[in-house]
Order: structure tokens, then C-alpha cells, then sequence
């Protein structure tokens, strides 16, 4: 397994991990609760900040093994993230529309969507940035091997 | 647009060449084994680049390495 194939393995799990972590907070203390509840607040931060950071740490990828000509990465595996990039493009601006449908079409009525869903975006575009890469470089892996 | 195929050789000549392994090749080359075994299988053409580096590994022409079938 190439080490772009580990960091897809990696940013599924991250990306699969923190939706079960946001489902679960959110299940847990309540949607609706996020303009009084301080924690779900701070946890909210927290998962958004974290797994940015999580995900920064998994796009480093070393090229070389240490102290050997041995190549880790080379052009096709550089091909492959590249299109595993526009998987990842259109995958963030998908869950964008989807959102702006929904958020449209659920709170036509009131004229004004509830501050959570400002939170709820970013973490969902993370999360689907994440698996969308993913998922793009599994995909040129099997097409290209 | 028909669809180029290139196909190669490479199989071939690393047991021409004391049974090169695609590790060795892929050392010498500079890319991955993975790389050379998606090559060999026709799973992916190599740039230029690769080519030549790949070509210069057996002492040969990119030609006499990889042929296109057009």
C-alpha cells in the first residue's frame, strides 16, 4: 500500500469518525439547545478546529523513505491526487447546494436560518472535503493498478 | 479520437536483464514498484519522462521499450 493510499485510509476514517462525533454530540445535548448550551458551543469549536488540524496532519506525506533512494510518491501517484482533487472539488460544492436547498426550502417561512447551520456547514464541507479526497484517491488507485 | 494504446516490453526485458526485479527497476528508475506493476499491466502510461528514465535503465531506445499502437 502506497502512502497515499494509508492517507486515504486515514481521511476516510477521520471523515467517518467526526461524523459520528458530531452526530453524537448532537444527539446527545440536542440541535436546538446550541444557542443556550455553552459546551455544545465549545464541543462544536472543537470539532471543527480539531479536525481541521487532524486533517492538516494527514496530507503530509513523505516522498522518500529516510536515508534511502528508495521513491515513495512518484508522477502517478501525483495524477492521481490531482484528479482525486476535482472529486474532492465537486464533492464540497455538491453538499454546498444541497445545503442552500435545504436551508431555503426548510426556513422559506421564517426568513432567517438558525445560527448552528453556520457550523454545521463548515464541519459537513470539512467532512465531505475529507471523504471526497478520499474516496477520489481509492478510486485512482484501482482504475490506475 | 481513436484511443492510443501504448504498450511495452518491460516484463520482457528485465528477465532479459538477470531477472531484474520491479523493485530494482523502480529504484533505478525513480518511481514506485506499484508504478511499474500498473506499467506492465497496461494499467498506466509513463510520461516522457519515465519513459526515458525507464528506458535508459535497460541501456535502450524509449522505441525499443515502448511501442504505440495508434
Amino acid at each position: 500500500m502506497t502512502p497515499l493510499q494509508k492517507r486515504a485510509w486515514l481521511g476516510l476514517g477521520v471523515g467517518v469518525g467526526m461524523s459520528l462525533a458530531i452526530l453524537a454530540v448532537f444527539i446527545a445535548r440536542g440541535v436546538t439547545s446550541f444557542d443556550d448550551d455553552l459546551v455544545l458551543r465549545g464541543i462544536t469549536y472543537v470539532l471543527c478546529v480539531g479536525g481541521l488540524l487532524v486533517y492538516g496532519v494527514t496530507l503530509r506525506i513523505k516522498r522518500r523513505k529516510p536515508g534511502r533512494s528508495e521513491v515513495l510518491v512518484d508522477e502517478r501517484d501525483e495524477k492521481i491526487i490531482k484528479r482525486a482533487t476535482m472529486v474532492q472539488l465537486w464533492a464540497v460544492l455538491l453538499s454546498l447546494f444541497i445545503w442552500a436547498i435545504a436551508l431555503t426550502e426548510a426556513y422559506w417561512g421564517e426568513k432567517s436560518v438558525p445560527i448552528i447551520f453556520a457550523y454545521l456547514i463548515a464541519i459537513s464541507g470539512l467532512i465531505v472535503s475529507i471523504i471526497g479526497q478520499a474516496i477520489g484517491i481509492l478510486i485512482g488507485y484501482r482504475r490506475m493498478s | 479520437m481513436p484511443k492510443a494504446e501504448i504498450s511495452n516490453r518491460i516484463r520482457r526485458l528485465r528477465f532479459d536483464h538477470s531477472e531484474m526485479t520491479q523493485e530494482e527497476l523502480a529504484n533505478k528508475a525513480g518511481c514506485t514498484r506499484q508504478t511499474i506493476i500498473a506499467i506492465e499491466a497496461g494499467k498506466y502510461v509513463p510520461s516522457l519522462t519515465l519513459a526515458f528514465q525507464i528506458a535508459r535503465v535497460f541501456g535502450m531506445n524509449v522505441e525499443d521499450v515502448f511501442q504505440y499502437e495508434g
